[in-house]
């Protein structure tokens, strides 16, 4: 009994790990093999038909193609990057203006909890039915108002970036409410100090309290990149699994769908998946470590 | 408030182990699983038929059915992740003939049928049409049963062509000038609703191009998009909607251009004739008892519309239950079922018998019945083009139409569509 | 003065943000009460002759009563086994600095889904789980278990050492006190990963998508048969967004202390 525990305790961080390590080891090691090991191949149609060794011929052929790939690392790109700063600029504001108890705050926090907790097919639909270009709400108003209606998500050069602003509709609030938890963790004294000195609202605001939170702006930033780089529901729930007639919503994740579930070329989509996964942890790394170096 | 705590946890427990418990029961293992099939689908006027019947068949056979009721392209999704995988989770499948016989026939994914559907002289397997039958056969071998037949015509609210005094069209010269005097976009009335995304347009583009003289590759495999026809109709179809058309056509796809005109929105709607239940539904429809049918317009190479097979039902070659599956098939495609189909749900129906029944045939607006029999000597037995990789195919050739939609450069669209397309069917094999 | 100028210009941008988050969501429940008729009807948009019609379609003619159990049970029984496995990882990770361990289980976060549904499908077929709900949590807790890590690193890091070490002095070993010790002392924060990780498992669309048979659909994936071949029924597609979004926002509501901690666990300090 006693050796048992010595035996336990000894090895115990392995042992209070483990379970959670093998599940994912067991979860994820097969697709991964899989995946990597058809990027390779000509495989289409059906992954059991027979198919040929190609070697890095999909990449190549993905990385010289002008029409879908690249456009979709663009579109990720600017999606990820425009639905981020308006996210982080909104959630910092908002955060900034809650910073001080007020009557009425529990209203506000619930008002910014409910589109987070949403379920991102929902709100999809949800967008649909009031920015239909016919009979939507949106376009109602701005008809009674006189003012030009957009076609928002069916207008092909407008889809992406009317997605952009449901994405900030729905994760602004996460956003805000992290970067509120930082705030509240900063000590009255420094503020107070900053008062002192007679420094405007702005730069006090600037220079002195959001330097202090940003531990937690850089959490949120982490957050919402990975989820906003891997962005598929609402996609495929207001444009279908093509990201529309011209491709204009194709982002990779949706790039990697299409090819592998419309078109059956899984050589192809899988090249996809790995440069994709590969520009995935890149990214997150980078974040980390920017993080790391700030907080230390 | 530790309490509070530790009592939503046991809640959560709680439900997960009494809901572990109930899992057994409720994923039926206690049935015979010899009996157990499961039949996938894709939501439509077909379906609900099946789906009000159904009890008879169980009763009769003892057979359970699972119906796996899905959108279209989640039913494609999980087919392409089920068969793939050769799971045996799959026993009946309802497939796209035209999208799918020749890719699934080709990956192995379906059963071969062939000695099956003449076993019975009774069911009858001669009663289907040719074309039909034409649609679910590859390398002469039968893979499925047509369940619903389908034609391009033209719909349209006779309220508003008799408010402006328009006649109905009969040629493309005249769709388009009654489609400009009847389009109004300012009160919100359109002249014309059609598909106008890529993939969903190609159907019914395709009858425009072959009523223009064009195809989608000569008798040798050659691409001929980019012919002076092709281009012609690209155009055509593309200004058509572009001019007439409703706001944001780029991104209608088929159950927006229907319901467009479900709404009263559009003065003429062309689209598939198995819609006509639907739009004279008064539940559904405003424009219920107020719609007239027309023969697709003749173009310079006359009126060419399509006649195609858009669903039949096969089973899966991974199925373990094959006979459950065949009986379930047999039941699902017999006069019986296709002839209520046909009559209840306006399903129009495979097999030459049911259209000549007027019994059956009363389930239509006479108008209708006329110009469906009409095209039996002219239509063409294909929407999209006849190849393996139908999806990636559909949207090479239907990037033109977007370019025509969007006014731009509709000749350097069609060749380069026209090369993709070729560089497709040279490698296809 | 500037105060009372700042304080409107907070009162008004507080208003905005709270009308913005709010009104879409108001629509869509104001909608999933209108027939198909006035939702399209402009002279309707406020004052209507509500109907349950949707709510029938989406219970009785679409069978939503078993979606609904069947996201429960998926997402309770996901949670739960997060909580099982992630929890001691978190400790071990907060506690001996296990990076690269921590590290591998957070790239259960970050892989696309859309890489891992063949190949998990193909898994569960060959061990005969397809369609079962045994595939449907597994596939649901990966998204549970990052979750649940992520949090209870971040409780566990702000938790004092002190009491572990007191009792592992008292003769209790290290696993001893993590049992009997820690275990108890984290209500809090299981209660927070419960929470959000049930939310986040309750909205997981793809693996529905794919991997769920008949039986086993959960409501995000079964709400696409709205938008069928006979249309989109507006009414209807409302109706289900009601019925999915409904639970979380009234768990938004009551528990929302723990949803904030649970988004903001770990994130003040490094």
């Amino acid at each position: 009994m006693h050796a048992l525990r010595t035996w336990l305790d000894r090895r115990i961080k392995w042992i209070l790990i483990a379970p959670a390590t093998l599940f994912v080891l067991v979860l994820i090691a097969y697709p991964i093999v899989f995946t990597a090991n058809l990027s390779l191949t000509d495989a289409k149609r059906s992954t059991t038909r027979p198919s040929s060794f190609v070697g890095f011929e999909n990449f190549w052929n993905l990385l010289t193609d002008t029409h879908r790939f690249w456009p979709a690392v663009g579109r990720t790109a600017f999606f990820t990057v425009a639905a981020i700063t308006i996210e982080m600029i909104l959630g910092i504001l908002i955060a900034l203006s809650l910073r001080k108890a007020f009557r009425g705050q529990a209203i506000v926090r619930v008002a910014m909890l409910l589109p987070l907790v949403a379920t991102p097919v929902a709100v999809g639909v949800m967008w649909m039915l009031i920015l239909e270009p016919n009979t939507g709400v949106a376009n109602m108003i701005l008809r009674n108002l006189g003012l030009p209606e957009p076609l928002w998500l069916a207008d092909p050069s407008l889809a992406l970036n009317t997605l952009i602003l449901i994405d900030a509709w729905q994760w602004t609030p996460m956003v805000a409410l992290i970067v509120l938890a930082g705030l509240t963790q900063i000590p009255s004294e420094t503020e107070e100090a900053a008062d002192i000195d007679g420094a405007g609202l702005f730069k006090k605001t600037w220079s002195v309290i959001l330097p202090q939170a940003s531990g937690s702006i850089l959490a949120a930033l982490l957050i919402r990149s990975i989820d906003a780089f891997k962005t598929f529901d609402i996609l495929y729930a207001t444009k279908g699994p093509g990201g529309g007639s011209n491709h204009e919503v194709e982002t990779l994740n949706i790039l990697a769908y299409s090819l592998s579930f419309d078109y059956q070329q899984y050589g192809r989509a899988s090249a996809v998946l790995v440069l994709f996964l590969t520009l995935l942890i890149c990214v997150v790394t980078s974040i980390v470590l920017m993080r790391r170096a700030v907080t230390r | 408030m530790r309490r509070k705590l530790s009592s939503i946890l046991t809640l959560v427990v709680a439900t997960t182990v009494l809901a572990g418990c109930t899992t057994e029961a409720l994923s039926g293992k206690s049935d015979d699983a010899s009996q157990r099939i499961s039949v996938s689908l894709a939501e439509g006027v077909h379906t609900n038929q099946i789906r009000a019947m159904l009890p008879e068949f169980e009763t009769a056979t003892g057979i359970k059915v699972d119906l796996n009721v899905l959108g279209l392209d989640q039913l494609s999704t999980q087919y392409q992740v089920k068969l793939n995988t050769q799971s045996s989770d799959l026993d009946v499948i309802y497939f796209r003939p035209l999208q799918e016989t020749r890719l699934f026939a080709d990956n192995g994914w379906l059963a071969d049928l062939t000695t099956k559907v003449s076993e019975d002289a009774e069911w009858n397997w001669e009663d289907f049409t040719p074309s039909s039958i034409a649609a679910a056969t590859a390398e002469s071998k039968v893979y499925g049963v047509p369940v619903m037949t389908e034609r391009e015509i033209i719909f349209y609210n006779k309220e508003i062509l008799a408010d402006k005094g328009i006649d109905v069209p009969t040629t493309m010269d005249e769709l388009k000038a009654a489609a400009e005097a009847l389009h109004d976009p300012q009160n919100n009335q359109f002249g014309i609703s059609m598909r106008g995304t890529a993939n969903s347009a190609v159907p019914p583009f395709s009858g425009f191009l072959y009523s223009f003289g064009g195809d989608w590759m000569d008798e040798n495999r050659n691409a001929t998009i980019d012919t002076p026809e092709a281009i012609a109709a690209f155009d055509y179809y593309g200004s058509l909607l572009r001019n007439y058309g409703p706001r944001g056509v780029a991104s209608v796809d088929g159950a927006q251009a229907r319901s467009i005109f479900m709404n009263g929105q559009a003065a003429i709607f062309i689209g598939e004739d198995s819609a006509a239940g639907l739009i004279e539904d008064p539940a559904e429809s405003q424009v219920a008892g107020k719609v007239g049918y027309a023969e697709f317009p003749s173009g310079p190479h006359g009126s060419l519309p399509w006649d195609i097979t858009p669903w039949a039902v096969g089973v899966s070659a991974f199925s373990t239950k094959t006979e459950a599956a065949w009986t379930y098939v047999k039941w699902a495609t017999s006069p019986e079922v296709l002839n209520a189909s046909m009559k209840d749900s306006t399903s129009p129906s495979p097999r030459q018998s049911s259209w000549e029944n007027p019994e059956i045939t009363e389930g239509f607006n006479p108008e209708l019945v006329t110009i469906i029999r009409s095209y039996a000597d002219r239509a063409v037995g294909y929407d999209r083009p006849l190849v393996i990789e139908v999806g990636m195919v559909r949207d090479i050739v239907g990037a033109p139409i977007i370019t025509a939609i969007n006014a731009g450069d509709v000749v350097a669209a069609a060749a380069k569509a026209n090369k993709d397309f070729q560089d497709y069917l040279d490698t296809e094999s | 003065m500037r105060k009372r100028i700042t304080t409107l210009g907070r009162g008004a941008m507080i208003t905005l943000v709270v009308l913005g988050f709010i009104a879409p969501l108001a629509w869509m429940f104001l909608a999933a009460f209108k027939d198909n008729a006035s939702i399209t009807d402009p002279s309707q948009m406020i004052a209507f002759t509500p109907t349950l019609k949707n709510f029938h379609t989406v219970f009785i003619t679409q069978d939503f009563a078993h979606y609904f159990f069947n996201s429960v049970l998926i997402s309770g029984t996901s949670t739960f086994l997060g909580l099982v496995i992630g929890t001691p990882a978190a400790y071990a990770t907060a506690r001996f600095k296990l990076g690269g361990a921590t590290g591998f289980i957070m790239f259960a976060r970050v892989i696309p889904v859309v890489s891992l549904l063949i190949p998990w499908y193909f898994i569960f077929s060959q061990i005969g789980w397809v369609g079962t709900y045994q595939a449907m949590i597994l596939a649901t807790a990966f998204v549970s278990l990052p979750m649940v890590v992520a949090i209870m690193a971040g409780f566990y890091n702000e938790l004092s050492p002190e009491l572990e070490e007191a009792a592992m002095v008292d003769g209790l070993g290290r696993f001893g006190a993590f049992l009997r010790i820690v275990v108890p002392l984290s209500t809090p924060g299981l209660a927070t990963s419960a929470i959000l990780s049930f939310i986040f498992s309750w909205n997981a669309f793809l693996f529905a998508l794919v991997l769920a048979g008949n039986q086993t659909m959960t409501m995000p994936a079964a709400m696409f048969q709205f938008m069928s071949y006979l249309g989109v029924d507006w009414g209807g597609l409302m109706a289900a967004a009601v019925v999915i979004t409904l639970p979380v926002m009234l768990v938004a509501l009551f528990l929302q202390r723990y949803i904030v901690a649970g988004l903001t666990a770990g994130t003040t300090k490094g």
